[in-house]
């Protein structure tokens, strides 16, 4: 009797257990379906089917921002299920950092969002690797510049539609300048004029403080320096290594003389800046004047220091510098069940007056000229800001380039850390150039 | 041992395998329900320890790019990194010197706060309690970010020894002084190495120290000569435990100073997590990730061999008695 008594309580025992990994997967396999929508694309199995007859869709959409941004979207993706219930949204944002490490890992699980928040810089790279859907059909683009509806291309196909006007400039702040007595940056000046500011605003400051950004990481503003130089970019189209020695001498030394005048922050200041962040951003802190800023960050500029804060051209040389660029896109994950309701969103997402009335510039200047022109009276200071930075570059602008595949590393990576090593002064300019050359051999 | 072989024994062997037969058959599901009872870690262990394991040392042989499905090219990718990549090396020579350093100063620490915990004091569990937490939540995002607030140019720490008039650096954006911070932050984590100490601390008979005591030892003689040597078992584990974690660093080091500055804090699980992720190159990293492991083996069967000559068994000292 004991015995059996004891079995019973082992099988007993078995049972909660197994009962335990039982509700583990199936807790799982709920979260699974309340992600991405049933498997079955004819949705039979998917879901409710609302008043109407239309199948209850729930899009999963992924980008990075600034709070503004965020704040901006979610208000704009409710007004999109109030007019459309069968829709609802899984939104998923953080801020730039580690937005990708999280793209990646969710596109190879097959898992990546409905609909992805896109960088020029890395559309070759998903595009290539047939991530994304073809968007040439189905969302109304006439009403866009054609030259920015073709920034979403790669190899003819449309794989990204553009959210936003962008030109590279800078953010300066315009209190502080102003309060030292030092006449402003004026557009279209020069890198002449740019060093020359830096050096006169710190006879003024003395020793409490910096001028310029250390742009020594930067390759793309080295990028526009060589170009505004005429040398064009520092890879080609076709992914050949093409920095000026000379011309790269000349910057990298500037930026060191100007370094041990104290007109650039030493390193170890240099490294905490973190763009537009209000505790580490070396701009809002106080810490430098200006620095390099796209104009679709200007409302989250002027957050920092509302009505403090002003944007200027790129500084340009003989030729002229800056970009105009799409700020950033939305694309459509290849795995995707909602071709259509995705496309459907986008295309209400640039052309309906409603939405960007509440986006405002926050992804950059709308895309469609007639809900521009009559959003423009009603916007903000910051907003005008922005626009006024697009229509001051346009004139000067360089063409903007994008990296072929590989070469976004050789930025964010390889560069950067060369870079660094001069910074710190552990190597000369002269033995980081041998580096920089030998690690591009890598990517040709 | 010799007994076994005389007739009477092995008759008695027979029937006591022959019984043992019997009880198998009547209890043959005792076996399934072990398996039953272990199937929560077994499972857990199959499909997320053993699989991913197979499946990247396949991927170690291949150029899989994460997006891509993988194509086979052999051992290139091992070869790529022994000849031809400076990261590969920076990186592991970092991680070794941040072992070094860390793993010993852990110890010591655990073990110095696990004496002053084995003291008879009233209110001592709350003391463990206090001592234990940070450890807790040491490998926490949050407290990697206070870390990272404390130690930069206008922290914490510089307010502190600017009290003092000294003009303090930005402790982690300095390539002299980042990696001794991240070193800092993971002794400071004492706390699991330190509760097996504890438990250690307690195995030992308090005979030995009456007696030595008795005899006229020191403290700082008893230390050496019946703590250390009756601790050396619990020493080996703690080291051996503390060596293979602290060569897959990554957390902190990803948070505070993303390997930087001038890749001072570039750990080799970093360098891994950037050829996978960053540059989507998989199969890369799947052969870097099964290096790190043989890497970690072999210091492991270094420590394991030169036990012999440091650990004291006691058990092997009455046999050889």
């Amino acid at each position: 009797m004991m015995k059996r008594k004891a079995s019973w309580l082992m099988m007993l025992t078995v049972i909660v257990m197994l009962s335990l990994i039982v509700s583990a997967c199936s807790g799982g396999g709920s979260i699974n379906t309340g992600n991405s929508g049933s498997s079955d694309s004819s949705g039979s199995s998917g879901g409710n089917v609302n008043g109407s007859g239309e199948q209850a869709v729930k899009l999963r959409i992924l980008w990075w921002g600034s709070q503004q941004r965020h704040d901006a979207t979610m208000e704009a993706l409710k007004l999109y299920t109030e007019q459309n219930p069968h829709v609802t949204f899984e939104p998923e944002f953080s801020g730039w950092d580690g937005y990708w490490d999280k793209l990646s890992t969710q596109s190879a699980a097959k898992n990546a969002p409905d609909i992805i928040q896109m960088d020029s810089a890395y559309l070759a790279e998903y595009a290539s690797r047939n991530q994304l859907l073809d968007l040439s059909s189905g969302i109304d683009t006439s009403k866009m510049d054609q030259a920015l509806v073709d920034t979403g291309k790669y190899q003819d196909k449309l794989y990204a539609i553009s959210l936003g006007n962008n030109a590279f400039g800078m953010a300066y702040n315009k209190e502080a300048v102003e309060k030292l007595g030092l006449t402003p940056p004026q557009t279209g000046w020069t890198w002449e004029d740019y060093w020359a500011f830096g050096r006169e605003a710190k006879a003024k400051i003395g020793d409490g403080g910096y001028v310029l950004m250390d742009m020594s990481r930067d390759i793309d503003v080295y990028g526009l320096y060589q170009m505004s130089k005429g040398k064009g970019y520092y890879v080609t189209d076709d992914g050949k290594f093409n920095m000026d020695w000379e011309t790269w001498m000349e910057w990298i030394t500037t930026i060191g003389e100007l370094r041990e005048e104290g007109v650039i922050p030493p390193a170890d200041v240099q490294v905490t800046d973190k763009e537009l962040d209000p505790n580490l951003d070396l701009l809002a802190k106080g810490t430098v004047l200006i620095r390099q800023l796209h104009a679709a960050q200007a409302t989250a500029l002027d957050n920092l220091n509302p009505g403090g804060m002003a944007l200027v051209t790129m500084p340009r040389g003989d030729e002229g510098s800056g970009w105009l660029k799409s700020s950033m896109f939305w694309s459509v994950s290849a795995n995707t069940q909602y071709e259509e309701e995705s496309k459907k969103f986008i295309d209400w997402f640039i052309n309906s007056e409603e939405a960007n009335a509440i986006l405002g510039t926050t992804r950059g200047v709308p895309v469609n000229n007639e809900v521009l022109a009559a959003m423009e009276p009603n916007m903000s200071e910051a907003d005008k800001m922005g626009v006024e930075l697009i229509r001051e570059t346009a004139p000067i602008a360089q063409p903007f380039k994008t990296e072929p595949k590989g070469w976004p590393n050789f930025r964010n990576k390889d560069y950067r850390m060369i870079a660094e090593k001069i910074m710190y002064k552990q190597i000369t300019p002269e033995q980081a150039w041998e580096e920089i050359v030998s690690k591009s051999k890598e990517y040709e | 041992m010799n007994a076994q072989h005389s007739p009477a024994s092995q008759a008695e062997t027979r029937r006591a395998r022959q019984s043992f037969r019997s009880k198998i058959k009547e209890r043959w599901e005792s076996p399934v329900a072990g398996y039953l009872f272990i199937s929560p870690w077994l499972i857990g262990f199959l499909v997320l320890t053993l699989w991913p394991m197979i499946l990247s040392a396949y991927y170690s042989f291949t150029d899989y790019s994460l997006l891509e499905a993988p194509n086979w090219i052999g051992t290139k990718n091992y070869s790529l990194i022994f000849t031809n990549d400076s990261l590969f090396a920076q990186s592991l020579k970092v991680t070794l010197l941040f072992v070094v350093l860390s793993v010993p100063l852990k110890l010591i620490s655990a073990l110095l706060v696990a004496m002053l915990l084995n003291k008879d004091i009233k209110g001592m569990s709350t003391y463990r309690l206090f001592i234990y937490f940070p450890s807790l939540i040491g490998t926490s995002i949050a407290v990697a970010i206070l870390w990272r607030n404390m130690f930069g140019a206008d922290g914490f720490i510089n307010q502190i020894i600017g009290f003092f008039g000294i003009q303090g650096i930005s402790w982690i954006n300095n390539p002299e002084t980042a990696l001794s911070t991240l070193v800092i932050l993971v002794v400071w984590q004492f706390g699991s190495s330190m509760v097996i100490f504890l438990a250690g601390l307690k195995q030992i008979s308090r005979d030995l120290y009456e007696a030595s005591s008795v005899d006229g030892a020191s403290k700082l003689k008893q230390f050496f000569n019946i703590t250390l040597p009756m601790l050396s078992p619990i020493i080996l584990f703690n080291l051996v435990l503390q060596t293979i974690n602290s060569f897959q660093m990554f957390t902190q080091a990803f948070i505070i100073t993303q390997g930087g500055p001038v890749n001072s804090t570039y750990m080799y699980a970093l360098y891994l997590y950037d050829r996978a992720f960053g540059r989507l190159q998989m199969g890369y990293a799947s052969s870097l990730a099964w290096i790190l492991l043989i890497i970690i083996g072999i210091a492991t069967a270094i420590i394991f061999l030169s036990s012999r000559y440091w650990v004291f068994y006691e058990h092997e000292r009455k046999g050889k008695a």
